[in-house]
């Protein structure tokens, strides 16, 4: 019991000072969508009424879904060959995977108006191969703001899948061989169940990072891809609407909370 | 032509030898154990012969088709791991099944295969369990029935009663070896227990440091050892070294005659030789007979009692007999002696080349 309050002692203040400055604000702010100014389901009714803000939250989620497919179907092949490679290649890999992070999301994006705007190196290349006469439009649309969110969300489903993969042990590999399995049998009936946990845990996270995203779409969707963030962004720095952007922010926490459950259930049967 | 021939097969790992020069065949049907101290090469031999691991010399042939450069999948193998290496994400259905479905076999004989090895193991009616709900014996019996199964030419077991105690071991040995029998399968087993080895198997492959050192029926290597090593790996045993004179006599250093066969050996040739400690009979000291010992310690064992014993020249010998025979007490002034037929002269002892290697050593399968 001593001990219990010795702890208390230094934890209680943190937890108060967490209470106080970071979850009452939020409450409150949240609960905006039904207070501002008196109580009210007003706003709940005009988020559910206006076409807008729900293409908007359709619009995110697209993207989201969109993002952790295209991270999978890279993310996945990529971790495999890395599995297969030898221990100073895997470290030179996984280094060059994790480069992306040393630099800021934000040069990173405005890097990728470079490389694929209308006048950018993609687009140079191939007009000068003669593949098109006129520059293909791969910004300011969902493929650009797809190619950006990818980019920057790729790490976060490959390095835990490659060390998720890393972790299988192989001499059930061997084994499934001695009973009589063909290499394919064995990724499909071995490798692949023993590796999708982690996977569908990365494809959750990289989901859930999504829905957050606010410079990529910024730059890259040239304002004609808005997702969740630069919208609240609007109703509360331009509009403002405090009440809406409380609704909708009160969507997509319930969203991700429902996500992250999802995720951390995944990932304890990956653990 | 044996079911599984070894011939010049040898493994190294960089600089590691973990096999040297492997050559023995092992007969149709018949029952094989490899035993050995930890690290002597147990899991490589039977590594290569699964197909996991590439020999660097030689060549192993399984019913006489050489199979060296073939994949694991065509040699029609069950093995069992040392880990087991279950599929953890399989139920135990799905971990026996797995060698049929690979195979597309239809289901209602993957259903009715499936039972009955489980029946045979004692595990049914836990076939919906998955590896992590079930004891470290169920596991090894898991393991077994998926290698036998799909009913292959050859069973590799690695230490396969490893993790069990020592009742549920002995039953499971009873069991395994009735199971072979019934099967008629020609069956690899690997342990580093000299009990089971010399229970199990039909014959014995003495391994140390990737090496063979010995290869003869459990009787053979447990009374006939060929060298110290081997002595000294199945059991306990009292080495006597000295020299031979004529008239069947080996001449200690401390100066005793012991009676033994010198078998071809010139007077004048040094040699070891090798009594097991049941053979030793102990005597009164006013006998007449035996070498003068002192009692240092005895143990109990249940079924046997032990007795260590000191020589007037410091040398320690041991002595057994079943429990119930007169004890001696610690400190009690005895004498030992035994029969010239129980002293096994090692033949690989001593630089003369007099002795000719007796036939167990011999490499041919008992076929
Ligand atoms: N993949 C490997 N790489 C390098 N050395 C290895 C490898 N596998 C085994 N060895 C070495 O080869 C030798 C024999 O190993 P092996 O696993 O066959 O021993 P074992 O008799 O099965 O031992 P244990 O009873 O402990 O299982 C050991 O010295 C071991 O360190
Ligand atoms: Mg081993």
């Amino acid at each position: 019991m001593r001990l219990r309050a010795g702890v208390a002692i230094y934890v209680v203040p943190l937890l108060v000072l967490m209470l106080v400055a970071f979850d009452v604000p939020i409450v409150l702010m949240l609960a905006q969508s039904v207070l501002s100014p008196h109580p009210t389901v007003a706003h709940w009714a005009e988020l559910a009424d206006s076409p807008i803000y729900l293409r908007v939250l359709g619009n995110t989620f697209q993207v989201a879904t969109i993002t952790a497919v295209v991270c999978g179907l890279i993310g996945y092949p990529l971790a495999y060959w890395m599995r297969g490679l030898r221990p100073g290649m895997q470290l030179v890999v996984v280094t060059l995977v994790l480069l992306p992070f040393w630099i800021s999301i934000l040069v990173r994006t405005y890097a990728w108006i470079v490389v694929l705007g209308n006048n950018g190196i993609v687009n140079r290349s191939l007009m000068g191969l003669g593949f098109t006469d006129r520059p293909v439009a791969f910004l300011y649309n969902q493929l650009g703001v797809t190619i950006g969110t990818t980019n920057v969300l790729l790490p976060f489903l490959v390095l835990p899948l490659f060390a998720a993969m890393l972790k299988i042990d192989e001499r059930l590999l061997q084994a499934a061989a001695t009973l009589g399995a063909p290499r394919r049998a064995i990724f499909w009936r071995v490798f692949f169940p023993l590796s999708l946990p982690a996977f569908a845990a990365g494809l959750v996270l990289v989901f859930i990072l999504t829905l957050g995203f606010y410079v990529t779409p910024a730059i890259l969707g040239g304002g004609r891809v808005p997702m969740i963030a630069n919208m609240l962004d609007v109703l509360i720095n331009t509009l403002p609407r405090w009440e809406l952007a409380a609704a909708i922010s009160t969507v997509l926490l319930a969203a991700t909370l429902a996500l992250y459950a999802v995720y951390r259930t995944i990932a304890a049967r990956a653990a | 032509m044996g079911a599984i021939e070894f011939d010049g097969v040898g493994k190294r790992y960089g600089a590691v030898h973990a096999v040297h020069d492997l050559s023995v065949a092992v007969a149709e049907g018949e029952f094989v154990t490899i035993l050995g101290p930890s690290g002597s090469g147990k899991t490589t031999i039977l590594s290569l012969v699964a197909g996991l691991v590439p020999p660097t010399a030689g060549r192993i042939l399984i019913a006489g088709r050489d199979v060296t450069n073939l994949e694991p999948q065509e040699r029609r193998i069950g093995l069992v791991f040392q880990s087991y290496a279950l599929f953890p994400h399989l139920s135990v259905h799905g971990n026996v099944a797995f060698p049929l479905a690979v195979r597309g076999r239809p289901r209602d004989e993957i259903g009715t295969k499936v039972a009955a090895a489980l029946a045979r193991v004692r595990l049914a009616g836990l076939d919906r369990r998955r590896p992590a709900q079930l004891s470290g014996g169920q596991q090894q019996r898991v393991a077994l029935a998926r290698a036998f199964v799909f009913e292959p030419d050859i069973l590799l077991l690695d230490e396969p009663l490893g993790a069990l105690d020592r009742k549920l071991r002995e039953e499971v040995q009873v069991e395994l070896k009735a199971l072979q029998r019934d099967l008629g399968i020609t069956t690899l087993l690997v342990t580093h227990d000299q009990e089971e080895a010399l229970s199990l198997s039909d014959r014995v492959i003495v391994l140390d440091h990737g090496r063979m050192q010995q290869v003869g029926t459990p009787d053979e290597v447990y009374r006939h050892p060929a060298n110290r090593f081997v002595a000294g790996f199945l059991g306990l045993a009292n080495l006597l070294e000295g020299t031979v004179e004529a008239g069947g006599v080996l001449r200690l250093a401390s100066g005793e005659a012991v009676a033994c066969d010198p078998r071809g050996r010139p007077p004048g040739a040094r040699a070891a030789g090798v009594v097991r400690p049941e053979r030793m009979r102990l005597l009164p000291e006013s006998a007449g007979e035996g070498l003068a010992a002192r009692v240092r310690q005895t143990v109990y064992l249940g079924h046997l009692q032990r007795w260590h014993l000191e020589t007037a020249d410091g040398r320690e010998l041991v002595a057994a007999a079943t429990d119930g025979v007169r004890a001696a007490a610690v400190g009690e002034a005895v004498r030992v002696a035994w029969s010239a037929e129980d002293v096994w002269l090692l033949p690989d002892e001593s630089g003369e080349a007099a002795a000719p290697r007796p036939a167990l050593a011999a490499m041919a399968p008992v076929a």
